[in-house]
Formats: C-alpha cells, sequence, structure tokens
C-alpha cells in the first residue's frame, strides 16, 4: 500500500478554524456592542449576568486567540510538517486526541467563563481543571509534531517547521509557570476557584512574562511559520531569501524573552526591569522587518499576481499589518509615548491591528489555499468572493484601527490635561462620554470584518459540499533518504 | 458570641513595618533563570543545526517545497537532489 498524509486532522482543525472564527468575532461585536449601549443585554432577565461584559470579554479573547488561531495553527502546522517532512503524521491516534482534546477545552471555556468561574489572568482565565487538560492536550501535540518531524524522509528541516516547533516549546513553558495556581478546595473552598501561586507585583510581573511571550509566540512565531510556507505556495515562487527567513528565527527567538516588562511600563514594577523590556522591544524592530520584507519581497518581480490572485492579497495585506503592528509595539514600548498611550483605546487598537490585521489574515489567506487541497479541488467555489472578503475584511480593520488611535490618543490627552490652577481639566465621564462616536466606527468596522467571517463560511460549505475529503495524497518516495 | 479577639492595638502592630522589607521582586530569580534556560536550549538547538548541516543549502530549501505536488515535479525534485548530493560542499 502506498503511504498517504494524515490529511482528516488537518481538514477537522481548518472547518472548526472558521466556526470558531464566527463564534469569537461574533462575541466581539456584541462586546463592542455593549460599550455604546450599555444596557444592551440587561432586559434578558434570568440570562443577562451571563452576557455581561466583563464574563463576554474573556470568553472573545479566549475564542479569538485559542479557538480561531489555535485551531488554525493546529491544521496549517500539521500540513506543514506533513508535506515539508514528506512523511506522514508520528501517530493518527494521537492526531485524533489532539483534537478533540483542543475541542473539549474550546468547549469548556464556552461554559466555564459565562459563568463567571475565571482566574482573573488575562489570556490564561480559564480555571485549574482545564488548565490541567491543556497540558494533557499540549503535550500529546508537542509529541505529535516534533516526532514528527523526528520521522521525516527529508534531511533538511523547513523552516516553517522551526517555527512552530519553538512556538509549541515556548507555549508549554509560559502555560506552566504562569498558570500555577492552588485550588481553593485545598482550604475547604471550591473545587472550580483556585488562586495564583504568586502574589502582587510578583503576580503582574510573571502574568505579563506570559502575557507578553503568549503573543510573541503564539500570535507572531506560529503564524510566520504558517506565513513562511502559504506566501511561496500560493505565489508559486520560492520565499525571497531563504538565509533571511533562518535569520529572522534565531533573533526572534533569542530577543523575546526580554521584552515583557513593557506592559508594566510605570508600574511597581523596579526601573531597571522597565528599561530593560523597553530596550529588548526596541531590538525587536530589527527581525520583525527583515521578515515583513521577506514576505513581501517574495513577490518581486511578479507584483501583476497581486492584481488577480485575492488569497495573494489577503497574505501580503497580512504580512504589511505584520510590519505595522511590529513597528508600533516597540514605539509604544518607549516609556514616554507608553506614558500617553497605556490603560487607553489605542492599545486595543494596537492589539487588532496584529490580531485582525495579521493574525486572522495570514490565516484567511492561507485556509483558502489550503481548503480545495483538502477537498479534491482545484479552488475555492467563488475566487470573486474572497476578493470581496478581502476588501471587507481590509475595510474592517482600517476603520477598527483608526477610530481607536484617535479614541486613544484623546482619551491620553484628556486624562493628563490640567487648568492653570493644577486641577484636572476633564473628569473621566468626561472622557468616556468622549469615546461613543469611536466606539461605533470601531463597532462597523467590526462588523465588517465578521461579516467577511460570514461570507468565507458560506464559500467553504459551498466547497466542501461539491468536494471529495482527499484520503489518498501520496507522499513522494523520490527523495526518501 | 466571641468577643472580638483583635483590639485596636493588636490592628496596629498588624500594620506596623518593624520586619526589614522582604525582596519585592524574588520573582526574577525564577523569570531570568526560566528565559536563560530558554535561550540555552535555543543556543544547543541553533547548534545542532549548524553541525547537521541544515544551514549548508540556502538556496534548494526554498524551491523545494513548490515542487512537492505533480509526479512530474517530483521527478525534477529528484534529479535537483541527485545534483546537490554530487556537489559535496
Amino acid at each position: 500500500m502506498e503511504a498517504t498524509y494524515n490529511y482528516k486532522v488537518v481538514r477537522q482543525f481548518a472547518i472548526m478554524t472558521v466556526v470558531w472564527g464566527i463564534v469569537g468575532m461574533l462575541v466581539g461585536v456584541i462586546i463592542a456592542s455593549q460599550l455604546i449601549w450599555p444596557t444592551l443585554t440587561e432586559s434578558l432577565g434570568p440570562l443577562a449576568p451571563y452576557l455581561s461584559y466583563g464574563r463576554l470579554r474573556p470568553l472573545h479573547t479566549n475564542a479569538v486567540i485559542f479557538a480561531f488561531g489555535g485551531c488554525g495553527l493546529f491544521a496549517t502546522s500539521l500540513y506543514i510538517v506533513q508535506r515539508t517532512c514528506q512523511t506522514r503524521l508520528l501517530s493518527d491516534g494521537l492526531a485524533s486526541f489532539v483534537f478533540w482534546g483542543w475541542q473539549l477545552i474550546i468547549l469548556l471555556a464556552a461554559i466555564s467563563l459565562p459563568m463567571g468561574y475565571t482566574t482573573g489572568k488575562e489570556y490564561a482565565e480559564l480555571e485549574w481543571p482545564i488548565d490541567l487538560l491543556i497540558t494533557v492536550v499540549w503535550v500529546a501535540y508537542a509529541v505529535l509534531f516534533l516526532g514528527t518531524i523526528v520521522i521525516r524522509k527529508t534531511k533538511h528541516i523547513y523552516v516553517s517547521n522551526w517555527f512552530f516547533g519553538a512556538y509549541i516549546l515556548a507555549i508549554a513553558l509560559l502555560h506552566l509557570v504562569n498558570s500555577a495556581e492552588l485550588p481553593w478546595a485545598l482550604g475547604g473552598g471550591s473545587w472550580l476557584k483556585s488562586y495564583s501561586a504568586y502574589a502582587g507585583v510578583q503576580d503582574a510581573m510573571v502574568q505579563w512574562w506570559y502575557g507578553h511571550n503568549a503573543v510573541g509566540f503564539f500570535l507572531t512565531v506560529a503564524f510566520l511559520g504558517m506565513m513562511y510556507y502559504f506566501i511561496p505556495k500560493q505565489a508559486g515562487r520560492p520565499i525571497y531569501s531563504y538565509r533571511l527567513s533562518i535569520v529572522h528565527f534565531w533573533t526572534l527567538n533569542f530577543i523575546y524573552m526580554w521584552a515583557g516588562p513593557h506592559h508594566l511600563l510605570y508600574t511597581a514594577l523596579p526601573d531597571w526591569a522597565q528599561s530593560l523590556g523597553m530596550v529588548f522591544s526596541l531590538m525587536l524592530l530589527a527581525p520583525s522587518w527583515g521578515g515583513m520584507m521577506n514576505g513581501i519581497m517574495t513577490l518581486s518581480g511578479a507584483w501583476h499576481k497581486l492584481r488577480t490572485d485575492p488569497i495573494l492579497k489577503f497574505l501580503i495585506t497580512a504580512m504589511s499589518f505584520y510590519g505595522m503592528s511590529t513597528f508600533e509595539g516597540p514605539m509604544m514600548s518607549v516609556k514616554t509615548v507608553n506614558a500617553l498611550s497605556h490603560y487607553t483605546e489605542w492599545t486595543v487598537g494596537h492589539v487588532h491591528s496584529g490580531a485582525l490585521g495579521w493574525v486572522a489574515m495570514v490565516t484567511i489567506g492561507s485556509l483558502y489555499h489550503l481548503i480545495p487541497r483538502l477537498f479534491g479541488r482545484e479552488e475555492m467555489h467563488s475566487v470573486k468572493l474572497i476578493n470581496v472578503h478581502f476588501w471587507w475584511s481590509t475595510i474592517g480593520v482600517v476603520l477598527y484601527i483608526a477610530a481607536l488611535w484617535i479614541a486613544g490618543v484623546a482619551q491620553g490627552l484628556m486624562w493628563r490635561a490640567t487648568n492653570t490652577d493644577g486641577t484636572l481639566t476633564y473628569s473621566f465621564a468626561q472622557s468616556v462620554a468622549a469615546m461613543y462616536p469611536f466606539y461605533t466606527i470601531r463597532l462597523i468596522g467590526g462588523t465588517m470584518f465578521f461579516a467577511g467571517m460570514l461570507l468565507m463560511a458560506y464559500n467553504v460549505w459551498k466547497t466542501v459540499a461539491a468536494g471529495k475529503a482527499v484520503n489518498d495524497a501520496r507522499i513522494p518516495e523520490a527523495v526518501a533518504a | 458570641m466571641q468577643p472580638p479577639e483583635e483590639t485596636p492595638s493588636s490592628l496596629c502592630t498588624l500594620i506596623q513595618h518593624d520586619s526589614p522589607a522582604p525582596d519585592l521582586m524574588d520573582i526574577l530569580y525564577l523569570l531570568i533563570p526560566l528565559s536563560l534556560v530558554f535561550v540555552v536550549v535555543i543556543a544547543y538547538a541553533f547548534l545542532w543545526a549548524v553541525k547537521s548541516g541544515q544551514f549548508e543549502d540556502m538556496e534548494g530549501p526554498a524551491h523545494r517545497i513548490l515542487m512537492d505536488d505533480e509526479p512530474a515535479s517530483l521527478m525534477a525534485e529528484s534529479a535537483a537532489q541527485g545534483k546537490s548530493d554530487n556537489n559535496v560542499h
């Protein structure tokens, strides 16, 4: 029997990426509406507490990062590792376990967060039983991915696999250290509540060491692995400089871990630690922009493809947003800029320029490339719809981040404005009231991005319905070592 | 009911700072070594990659991922592979 690739787990994760993308972004649209109409969900009677902003907000972040982004990464990493190592996954059973385990985690999050169970740690809100489950599934994923690299049939390990490998190891370390917690049951309390092993500023430092590196390794390094495979594949050209991609990888890894304190500027953290975080953040600009150039310049000499290929538009626009937000990030970590931007909507805008512009767009582009191949089709059901999706998303992101730039700077300036006698010019409530028009524009932008995901779901549905699941993708034997 | 155990004076002793202030950032003794361990791990991985010849060919791998779809291109790939095997650096 001829050896084949395991496309089943890739297909499962790819489809769930679209599903969770819609769920996560819908929750985002709901909480963006609540900022404009604070009493929006209060008339829902017994349901109201479960839909309050404070409970839905962590549901939104967990759903878009770990459900949408996570499934996208599982799908693409498990596809890329097979195709570039020219071998089937280490174990079909393990692959199945990773898929169903991750879906169970998402389901538990979707139940426990609206019920109010939370550790209160941003991007690590899930309570300790779920944390344990995450650990088990993540170890299984690490064994599956790294084990597949070990049994590879090619001598060289393609650069994407390095990016995915680093992300898997770093997330394991971050999760274990940050989620160290004591169940309250040990003190005779609830089985579903725990307290962090760290206290006060120590806890804040661990939390933002985690938070920053979760953004660094989950939302950056891993999606770069995706980029380094799908941009060359979709463009039909090799990456602009393979050497640069290797340099990009190693420099990012050596520098990223140290930039966490920039989330805690002007806090109880010692001044030297704050400055250390700022300096390393500025250094990150170099590898980030090297990587951005590398992705975009892959089209050098073939720019005309951008006119006709909406998938490439998604991927290249994602690189542009990557470049923009990796410029904005180091700039915001400069103490004088941070004094204005911290705690304002600017930060939220920055996160979304990365999350929607970079992470979501590179994922969407990659899925449009991947899904037809998984279902035996030449291309998606409608390329025209991909183009419409592209424009809706792009206009949506631009509206979103431009509105929050203005909102954030306005907020920062209003908070620091003083009268000649030293009293504050504006009350806090005045700065809140000033946000209404910008919150409205943000809601419009976010809704456009969400609507684009619905278009994608329709397009995927039609593609899948008329296609046939590919289970016999042959592994080439020509280069077997 | 028992009378409250703590009198105002004992409350005052609670907030007195007569013991030396603890080192407030001892968490860094965990985080900095952890980050150093991570750096050592990636440095080790890097050295392994260099020694095992992962970086010998900085052109071929970029092209190879484009040639894994059809049998026809596979043949081109195996030809390229054979060629690079002959030109040992």
